[in-house]
């Protein structure tokens, strides 16, 4: 059943319950006396209600609708519009609906739209049979059910059969060869044990998927080396086919491509730079997209002929390649680090992760999640001496004024005066990027615990609750719900009536792959 | 006393604050490149990744399902998770509580005095109290939220008392005890291994983690008893650091001891400064030091434990001992020689008379092959505390070979005690 992703009409009133309180989140007002005052007003709060109403959160939703309706420095759509559930004949193909339902985080639409395409048989080449497997498989997980994805999984058969290669289907893809199977696919199909509870298996996989990505990497280098060698023994008159009118079409992008990746990375987060190579068995070579003759026709096993006029298109080709599985390689290579935390296996992610930094000497995110790994078995120390180091890299480069710059420096730090129990001072690092952008949902979470553990539970809660209300696209995160539930578990007898009302709120506006069992319901 | 009888206006909300942790999250995001073309379809990868390229839609919830930088599928946002469950309690750690009573009716309750103790099978420890200055009211559905902090000093069973009196609605003055209870465990284990070699004590220790989370060593030191020094022996870390610049010095060895039974060793090396003339070596103690640890969990959560004194090894010693000051080199069949053997008083207290014999016994395996010649016992009229003298035993060997010298013990002449007995001495005995 679809979930329509739709918000409260305007001049509606939220669902009613039995009880006054219905529309609040947290049952008991936050009116007191304490003998103290409370922690300084969050920024974030939308209103503050006088002490004897009954609750904020119903005051907040019609203010904050007010709110919605300007441009708040969010869109200028307004997100009634754009939580509008997509028609499917909105769409103009197959594909493009499927990938914005996917964004929309339709999930149970997508499945049935791909069954539906199924059974029409209007799919008449393998490769796009694949596309929508692929989808229905990540769409079955998304939705955690497993055991039919693992059943979708076996019925698509062995992944690395002759079937699924484009030169097995001949004349379908003229001058196309190599796997059509979506790298998406293998991945999803290694993470798939660990959601069944064999994350051995799954970290295993992973590996595996590792060494196959290294070796194509090791491939297409040592074939963009033969390509060089090719040519510089002989400089003869390169034949055209019928390729080059594709490859032409092609090569302005791929220049471009080329550019992208052969100069060293510039864009801020300063993060895949295809010169680097990630940690591989076999020794790579590094030298990537330099100087190359023009070349002659090539042929090798894997690729069938890629023709080219001149020797930059075919290289290219494979720079956009190599750099595509260098990209993949890291994807990979962070799942199974991930696993590996999940599992408090510190010191292998460690490793693994100074290995990343040492040939990544300027990727400040990769050194960041290097101090986060640090602070998360206690070395907090040495966290510090890392997030000093981010910050002396950022200056180097001069990219401390960039807005995410600033922002992942604030976090760090404030993860840092966390740890040191300085919470004023986290506070301030965090309202600090909320500043700089108010829909930061780790920053509004990370401040609403240092209010709570600066004894101010009812600004925490309203802090969580108001980021909910005005950037939901962000901050509906099973962890910040989870935060925000055990706080009202912590402020009151009576918790199960605020969560069952977020509860329904999160219901109404959430993707189908929500996890409710983040309410603690 | 107990609870007043009937219903509560108040209860207590308790949540231990230990630090939260950083969520890892394990969710499904893809490169939507990867998702809708083959892994080697050049042609398709380079059109769709224009594509993606252009401003994504700020109006959905795609940073659930897409990946945008790669990093990001480890998963470390950064965010923070507040501890769900209550967890275990480990001596040396600090016990941290949000303690907040509320008023769940919808009438005011006035003179409000709380209190938290915290009651162990030793003592009962005020945490913190109101009841002095009372608050003048709690409003219906307000609240008073405080909280406590407390170093855990002590195994076993404790209670975290949480008190309020109050005045009800009906003008009924009311009592209202909540009681949590918890336990507190031993963290670690340390075994240590003391062994001397000459006149420096080496001391290995090894600290064995009972926990079932790991513990990060952030600092292991050995405070050592007066008059030693202590100096750390540790293997040379790497000092090859191949960084220069911003990244030196980041990637040390990591002190970290595994859960549910990891260990590490550490070796310190103690020395006693040269004794001085006269006086004995051994000092009076045997205390060689403690040991202090200081470690740390998730987000630095801090536990601090020390070792009682560490003893040194239990060799008795000796109020009065006697030692072989001087063998002469060569031994030779029926010659007298001469044994220097040297007397020493341990003790604060002059001792005396001492006699110095040999014992008439035959050995075990026969005849003595070397026995006195001349005087069977010689008196040592006194001795001052920590003095030592020499005295000249003459001696005779009967047999060739290697003999050995034994039998030689000292006396206190006036009640018979042995003090010592020198161990046996093998020497050579030559023919003529």
């Amino acid at each position: 059943m679809n979930h329509p992703l739709m918000p409260d009409p305007p001049g509606v009133s939220p669902p009613r319950a039995t009880s006054n309180n219905a529309d609040s989140f947290s049952s008991s007002s936050e009116s007191f006396s304490p003998p103290f005052p409370s922690a300084s007003a969050s920024s974030a709060a939308s209103t503050t209600s006088p002490p004897e109403t009954t609750s904020s959160f119903r005051r907040s939703i019609r203010g904050d609708r007010r709110s919605w309706g300007d441009s708040s420095g969010f869109d200028n759509r307004t997100p009634a519009a754009a939580l509008k559930k997509l028609s499917i004949k909105d769409a103009t193909t197959d594909l493009a609906c499927l990938k914005l339902l996917m964004r929309q985080g339709s999930w149970r639409a997508i499945a049935d739209k791909v069954k539906e395409v199924k059974k029409r048989s209007m799919l008449h080449f393998p490769d796009e049979q694949l596309v929508y497997s692929t989808y229905l498989v990540l769409a079955l997980m998304k939705l955690r059910s497993y055991e039919l994805a693992e059943d979708e999984l076996l019925a698509i058969g062995d992944l690395n059969s002759k079937k699924f290669r484009f030169e097995h289907h001949g004349d379908m893809y003229p001058g196309k060869s190599g796997s059509m199977v979506p790298f998406a696919l293998r991945w999803l199909q290694a993470e798939l044990p660990h959601r069944l509870g064999k994350t051995s298996t799954t970290i295993d996989l992973l590996y595996d998927l590792l060494a196959h990505c290294n070796e194509r990497i090791d491939f297409l280098q040592s074939s963009m080396e033969q390509l060089s060698k090719r040519e510089s023994e002989s400089r003869e008159e390169s034949t055209v086919t019928a390729e080059d009118k594709q490859e032409e079409s092609v090569s302005a992008t791929e220049d471009k491509q080329e550019e992208e990746t052969v100069n060293a990375p510039v864009e801020e987060e300063g993060s895949t730079s295809p010169n680097v190579e990630l940690p591989s068995e076999e020794p790579a070579i590094s030298d990537v997209g330099s100087n190359f003759l023009p070349s002659e026709v090539i042929e090798d096993d894997d690729f069938g002929d890629f023709v080219t006029s001149t020797v930059d298109e075919g290289n290219t080709v494979y720079s956009t390649l190599i750099s595509r599985w260098r990209r993949r390689q890291e994807v990979v290579l962070c799942s199974v680090l991930g696993h590996h935390l999940n599992r408090k296996d510190y010191m292998v992610c460690l490793r693994w992760l100074e290995d990343l930094v040492k040939k990544r000497p300027h990727d400040v995110v990769v050194l960041s999640k290097f101090g986060y790994v640090q602070l998360l078995f206690g070395d907090v120390y040495g966290a510090r001496r890392t997030f000093t180091t981010v910050e002396a890299i950022c200056e180097q480069q001069g990219r401390s004024g960039s807005s995410l710059m600033a922002r992942l420096l604030a976090r760090n730090r404030g993860l840092l005066y966390f740890s040191l129990k300085q919470y004023p001072k986290a506070m301030k690092e965090f309202e600090a990027v909320l500043e700089l952008d108010p829909g930061d949902f780790v920053a509004a979470n990370n401040k609403a615990l240092c209010l709570m553990y600066s004894r101010d539970l009812v600004t925490a809660t309203q802090v969580l609750e108001t980021a909910l209300q005005r950037y939901p696209l962000t901050a509906l995160n099973e962890t910040l719900v989870l935060n925000l539930c055990s706080m009202y578990e912590l402020a009151s007898m009576n918790s199960v009536e605020s969560k069952r009302t977020l509860s329904a709120w999160i219901l109404r506006l959430a993707p189908d792959d929500f996890d409710l069992t983040c309410t603690r319901l | 006393m107990t609870s007043t009888p009937g219903a509560h206006s108040l209860a207590f909300r308790v949540m231990r604050l230990c630090r939260p942790s950083l969520h890892v999250d394990l969710g499904l995001r893809v490169d939507p490149v990867d998702l809708i073309c083959g892994e080697d379809d050049v042609q398709k990868i380079v059109e769709i990744h224009d594509d993606v390229e252009d401003v994504r839609e700020k109006t959905s919830f795609y940073r659930r399902a897409e990946l945008e930088d790669p990093v990001d599928a480890l998963g470390l946002s950064g965010i923070l998770v507040l501890p769900q469950t209550f967890g275990s309690i480990y001596l040396g750690e600090t016990f941290c509580s949000y303690i907040s009573v509320g008023n769940h009716t919808n009438h005011d309750v006035r003179d409000v005095g709380v209190k938290a103790e915290l009651q162990t099978e030793r003592q009962k420890l005020i945490l913190a109290d109101s009841t002095k200055n009372p608050l003048d009211f709690i409003r219906a559905g307000g609240r008073y939220d405080f909280i406590i902090e407390h170093d855990i000093k002590e195994l076993g069973a404790h209670t975290l008392v949480c008190i309020a009196v109050y005045t009800d609605s009906d003008n009924e003055r009311k009592y209202l005890p909540q009681y949590f209870k918890f336990m507190a465990t031993n963290p670690l284990s340390v075994r240590t291994k003391v062994r001397m070699v000459k006149d420096t004590t080496y001391l290995e220790a090894c600290i064995e983690n009972n926990t079932r989370s790991h513990l990060f060593l952030d600092n292991v030191k050995f405070d050592p008893a007066p008059p030693f020094s202590v100096k750390v022996l540790e293997p040379d870390t790497e000092t090859k650091d191949e960084h220069d610049g911003l990244l030196s010095g980041l990637f040390n060895q990591v002190k970290l001891v595994r859960a549910n039974g990891g260990t590490r060793h550490f070796l310190y090396q103690l020395t006693a400064p040269a004794a001085e003339a006269g006086f004995s070596r051994v000092p009076v103690t045997n205390a060689l030091g403690k040991l202090e640890l200081l470690w740390r969990t998730t987000l630095g959560e801090p536990g601090r434990l020390q070792t009682q004194q560490i003893l040194g090894n239990p060799i008795p010693r000796r109020e009065i001992s006697l030692e072989i000051a001087e063998l002469p080199s060569r031994i030779v069949l029926e010659r007298p020689f001469l044994v220097r053997v040297s007397v020493n008083n341990a003790t604060d207290h002059r001792v005396g008379p001492l006699q110095i014999s040999m014992s008439q016994d035959d050995a075990p395996s026969g005849t003595k092959a070397i026995a006195v010649n001349g005087l069977w016992n010689l008196i040592v009229p006194q001795l001052e505390p920590f003095g030592s003298t020499d005295v000249n035993l003459s001696l005779v060997a009967t047999a060739i070979g290697v003999q050995k010298i034994f039998g030689i013990k000292v006396v206190d002449v006036r009640d018979g005690k042995t003090y010592d007995t020198l161990s046996p001495v093998e020497v050579f005995v030559e023919p003529e």
